[in-house]
């Protein structure tokens, strides 16, 4: 066991991780609301066929408390989610910030990107919207900005690629 | 034959006829030997225990017709594998009717990994892996040849590895900042090993658990057999007097009395595995830029890694271990996690060294990572208390899951009162481990390396190259926000992906991953007006 090191005469200048600059499309919060709602749907009627046949009071309970966690899950944290998920592109990074309850921030050089791949499932077409993962050579390392306008995410792949083309190696 | 080419000079020229070769033949016989003598020996012991009389004619024509099959089976796939390494591709195909077909690119290879168990050694053959640096998803492109004969084997590494047949310079400062052990290459020969088994080592393998493991699985197969001869285990003499004798003492004393055999045991049996296991360590740097890492008396396992892909060392201390003045050493590189012919992860295919005085392990960090000092040797930056107040919090909150769930069972009056009463033993120890874990928990970063420090009962130390870090990540839950702790991550391309500094401060933590990899993080980062 190492002792502590002193600590320095002056103490550290206090530091934060800056928000990114750009925002999300605000049509990924109607996104996030429908998928949402689709996976409560799933759960609650799951409850309620059950509840057609048997109703234990547990289990009574436990679909109110499904259902109110339902509502507010789809009409409150939707919001918190596009207010906390930014994202931005420089010529030397990427750097992504998202998370409600645990916030997570994540930069990655453009130099060590790997692949740049766009993913649309089939609500995410309906409403005209891509997400765009940038993969780096390490299994931990992948950075997801969901939710972005189709035309602007095909525009920042492009940009994005254009850049790690540029750099030599294998990018590890 | 396959080793007819073992002449050729190492950096071949690009030609497109390059020969296929085939495995050795000796494979047909090797291959399938080690599983049958083992199934025959099952039968031997299930004939003495029943007694020869009963032996029939089935018996012996099941064992023939096995014996025929896995041999055949053996000699088929000898007979339609064939591979060739071409100037760009390693290639190997095998099959007629279903035909597989796998082309690795050469400068992708990392690693090459030979293992030879008993069987194989005799008849002069080895078991030939190779490893990509590819990370993530389905490892589907390594390359196994089982097997090759030992010259083949070896000639097969040369040529692998040679394709860089320059040892890393780019971060070498000058000659004479290496460490003492790290020799200058000579373009001939190998150097001198940087570690070599020696048999001070054997005084740390009674701290391991590995004894442990043994008599599981000794007493695992045991019981198999006793099945299979259809013996009752707890009738057997020895084990009916142990039973006897545990059923007249009294509790504490046969408790402790166990204990006390179980120890002893254990220090037995882990010797004798350690010295089977890893007697006859070398570790070697190469003349052509890898690392060579050799060892095992019976199974006899050699690992070469090309240099330039570690990425760094890690630590292990488990708490016996480093009480004991011990540790052992992993390798942080790309590449390392072969496979063997039936798909399973190889075991210990990143180990630096086994279980081995500390100096020894801090002279070969040293020495492997090329720096001149030891960097695990000086002090780190510890976390701030309130990281003991979390993790103590989430320790005790999971400890008290069991009792909460206990207790309220017997409000409903299913269990007895006592049981979560019982349950809430559990809660000192969450206490202890909680505070070990914030002792082991700690950071720093050297001229070239970043060392991270965590783990409770297992204290793991990981000096990674400053320059091998691909990302950052950031994690702060609702709990550390007001104490302003930062669980920083940082991505390597090797192993487990990355490398986490758990609840450090978080203007320190920030201020240090900015100076670690210069220019990256930097912009992201703003002065906290406070709050």
């Amino acid at each position: 066991m190492n002792p502590g090191v002193p600590t320095p005469a002056e103490p550290p200048p206090r530091l934060r991780l800056r928000p990114p600059s750009h925002q999300v499309d605000p049509r990924a919060v109607t996104w996030w609301r429908l998928r949402d709602a689709g996976s409560w749907a799933v759960v609650l009627v799951g409850g309620g066929v059950v509840l057609l046949f048997v109703q234990p009071l547990w289990l009574v309970l436990l679909e109110v408390a499904a259902a109110i966690a339902a509502v507010l899950d789809v009409t409150i944290t939707p919001r918190i989610r596009y207010d906390r998920h930014r994202w931005e592109a420089t010529d030397q990074a990427v750097y992504v910030r998202y998370g409600v309850f645990v916030e997570d921030w994540r930069v990655a050089p453009l130099s060590r990107v790997q692949t740049v791949d766009t993913q649309r499932g089939p609500l995410q077409q309906w409403l005209g919207l891509s997400t765009v993962t940038v993969t780096t050579a390490s299994t931990a390392g992948a950075l997801r900005i969901t939710g972005l306008d189709r035309d602007k995410a095909a525009d920042l792949v492009e940009a994005l690629t254009a850049a790690t083309e540029a750099t030599a190696g294998d990018a590890t | 034959m396959t080793a007819a080419s073992s002449t050729e000079p190492k950096p071949e020229p690009a030609m497109a006829g390059e020969p296929w070769h085939r495995l050795d033949r000796r494979s047909i016989w090797v291959a399938p030997l080690t599983p049958l003598a083992g199934l025959f020996a099952t039968g031997l012991v299930v004939l003495t225990v029943r007694g020869w009389e009963n032996l029939g004619l089935v018996e012996p024509a099941i064992g023939a017709v096995v014996a025929i099959g896995a041999f055949g089976w053996s000699a088929w796939y000898w007979a339609t594998t064939w591979y060739r390494v071409t100037a760009t591709q390693v290639e190997l195909r095998s099959g007629l009717l279903v035909r597989q077909h796998r082309s690795v690119p050469r400068d992708r290879l990392r690693s090459v990994d030979l293992t030879a168990d008993v069987v194989h050694r005799l008849a002069g053959l080895a078991v030939v892996a190779i490893g990509t640096g590819r990370q993530g998803g389905e490892s589907d492109d390594e390359v196994t040849l089982d097997s090759v004969a030992t010259a083949e084997a070896e000639r097969l590494r040369v040529v692998l590895l040679a394709r860089d047949a320059r040892p890393d310079t780019r971060d070498v400062t000058a000659p004479d900042a290496l460490a003492p052990d790290a020799p200058v290459a000579s373009p001939h020969d190998d150097a001198p090993p940087l570690a070599v088994f020696d048999a001070s080592w054997v005084r740390l393998a009674p701290l391991s658990l590995l004894g442990l493991v043994a008599i599981g699985l000794l007493g695992a197969g045991a019981g198999q057999l006793a099945r299979a001869v259809d013996v009752e285990v707890f009738e057997v003499g020895p084990v009916q007097a142990v039973l006897d004798w545990f059923g007249r003492t009294p509790l504490l004393v046969s408790v402790l009395g166990g204990l006390a055999v179980l120890v002893v045991l254990n220090a037995i049996l882990s010797t004798v595995v350690y010295v089977l296991l890893y007697g006859g360590f070398t570790l070697t740097r190469a003349a052509d830029g890898t690392l060579r890492i050799s060892y095992g008396l019976l199974t006899r396992r050699s690992v070469s890694i090309e240099e330039l892909r570690i990425r760094g060392v890690a630590i292990e201390e488990p708490l016996l271990l480093r009480l004991g003045g011990g540790a052992r050493c992993k390798i942080v590189a790309a590449g390392l996690g072969t496979k063997g012919r039936e798909g399973k992860e190889k075991q210990d295919s990143d180990l630096l060294l086994p279980a081995a005085p500390r100096a020894v392990v801090h002279r070969v960090t040293a020495a492997v990572l090329r720096s001149p000092c030891v960097p695990v040797a000086g002090p780190l930056t510890r976390h701030p208390v309130a990281a003991l107040r979390v993790l103590a919090r989430q320790r005790v909150a999971t400890a008290a899951v069991p009792a909460a769930v206990l207790g309220l069972l017997a409000g409903l009056g299913l269990v007895p009162h006592w049981t979560w009463q019982v349950a809430l033993l559990l809660l000192p120890p969450a206490v202890a481990f909680a505070v070990l874990e914030y002792r082991n928990l700690g950071h720093g970063i050297t001229d070239r390396f970043l060392v991270v420090r965590d783990g409770s009962t297992l204290r793991r130390t990981v000096v990674l190259r400053r320059d091998g870090i691909i990302a950052w990540r950031f994690r702060r839950s609702v709990l550390q926000r007001r104490p302003r702790l930062l669980t920083t991550s940082a991505a390597v391309a090797a192993g487990k992906g990355a490398h986490t500094i758990n609840y450090a401060d978080q203007d320190e933590v920030l201020a240090m991953a900015r100076d670690t990899v210069p220019g990256l993080l930097a912009p992201f980062l703003e002065l906290d007006a406070g709050r």
